[in-house]
């Protein structure tokens, strides 16, 4: 065997048996976790009803996502449906994410359900109300939105299905910290709302445009290229 | 196909088209249906009024939602924010049943609900945060 391929093996026996260096929450991070335990924990004191996330994380690309992640009204890192004070019952969002690897041609994938013993909430309720679904979750830009819409969607369900108490926002009125605004205006309500009708109308108006041109090209035969009439002069007919 | 045939269509189709976008010209915007559609309460500071509605939150939203797109939408355990274009919607539940809804422009809805929306669509600022903010994740993924 020679030197270099007695290397190369070495080094591909030391990625083989080299683990992800820790794994990270594809969706939510540290900070996201802690403050949806704590708004959870709000509901959870209001209703009696723990409430909450798991989500396993396949990662065959490069490992560094897989694991199991999970926030809940008993904490961050923790599921609700491990969780041992809920007098109401619990309603746990489960998801389960699979990012295949770069070389392979299968796509990655992503699904949720809801276990719940309150009322009968299902997954099909948190999607109509959030208008999300379990595909968003593998959307870089929107897989946060769509997670945290999901789960905090559940006390107020829970609010309408079982008839508990409905969790109350708070209004804040305290001075906002220096600099903070809202950002990314919004583009005009009216285009995004009716811009396929709009499409519509004007394709309307533009065939209607060509349909009248198209009306007035003669459509009786002309002479051609020669100079011959195409149908032959009766006066010249013996 | 004759001419006059040709002619017939393009006046149902001119006649179609200006009359589609006559009709959506007309149909507003989001504050407008809002108003028409529930009872204000209370009219407060600026634009910001108070409304009732018969319904739950969930389908309030819904029926907001159907009938105006919204640009960004948050939910919260305890109500849904829409966002539109200079205009700020919170629907939250009343303990007596229905819900309340609260209009406000971008700026004095994002100041009311800044715990709640912050994350999703604005910047929080440098001076620390006014109780639980949500949101400004990771969005990491493959």
């Amino acid at each position: 065997m020679s030197r270099r391929l007695a290397g190369a093996l070495a080094l591909l026996a030391v990625l083989l048996t080299a683990g992800p260096a820790a794994a990270e929450n594809p969706v939510l991070d540290a900070e996201g976790d802690t403050d949806l335990a704590t708004a959870l924990a709000e509901a959870r004191d209001v209703q009696g009803v723990c409430y909450g996330y798991l989500l396993s994380v396949s990662d065959a690309d490069t490992g560094q996502f897989s694991g199991t992640y999970a926030s809940s009204s008993a904490g961050a890192g923790q599921a609700a449906s491990a969780a041992t004070d809920c007098p109401g019952g619990t309603v746990e969002l489960t998801a389960r994410i699979s990012y295949t690897s770069s070389f392979s041609e299968a796509e990655d994938s992503a699904e949720w359900s809801l276990l719940s013993t309150v009322g009968d909430l299902s997954i099909v309720d948190v999607e109509q109300v959030t208008g999300g679904s379990a595909r968003d979750l593998l959307d870089d830009g929107a897989s946060e939105t769509a997670l945290l819409n999901a789960v905090l969607s559940l006390p107020g369900l829970a609010a309408e299905r079982a008839g508990l108490p409905p969790v109350q926002l708070e209004e804040n009125t305290a001075a906002l910290p220096e600099g903070a605004r809202a950002t990314d205006t919004p583009g005009s309500d009216w285009l995004r709302q009716n811009g396929a009708l709009l499409a519509l109308c004007v394709a309307a108006l533009v065939a209607g445009l060509v349909a009248l041109l198209a009306s007035r090209r003669p459509t009786t035969p002309t002479a051609g290229p020669s100079g011959d009439h195409p149908y032959p002069d009766p006066r010249s007919q013996p | 196909m004759t001419p006059r045939n040709l002619k017939i269509i393009a006046a149902v189709l001119a006649v179609a088209g200006i009359a589609g976008i006559f009709a959506l010209s007309q149909r507003g915007g989001p504050r407008d249906h809002v108003l028409r559609t529930y009872e204000v309460v209370e009219r407060g500071q600026g634009q910001s009024v108070t409304l009732r509605s018969p319904d739950p939150v969930s389908q309030t939203a819904r029926d907001i939602k159907d009938a105006w797109k919204p640009a960004q939408e948050v939910v919260d355990a305890g109500g849904t924010f829409l966002r539109y274009q200079d205009l700020v919607v919170a629907v939250t539940p009343r303990v007596e049943g229905g819900s309340t809804i609260f209009l406000d422009d971008e700026q004095r809805g994002y100041n009311r609900w800044f715990p709640y929306v912050v994350g999703f669509w604005g910047f929080g600022g440098s001076g620390g945060s006014i109780g639980g903010t949500r949101g400004g994740g990771p969005g990491a993924g493959k």
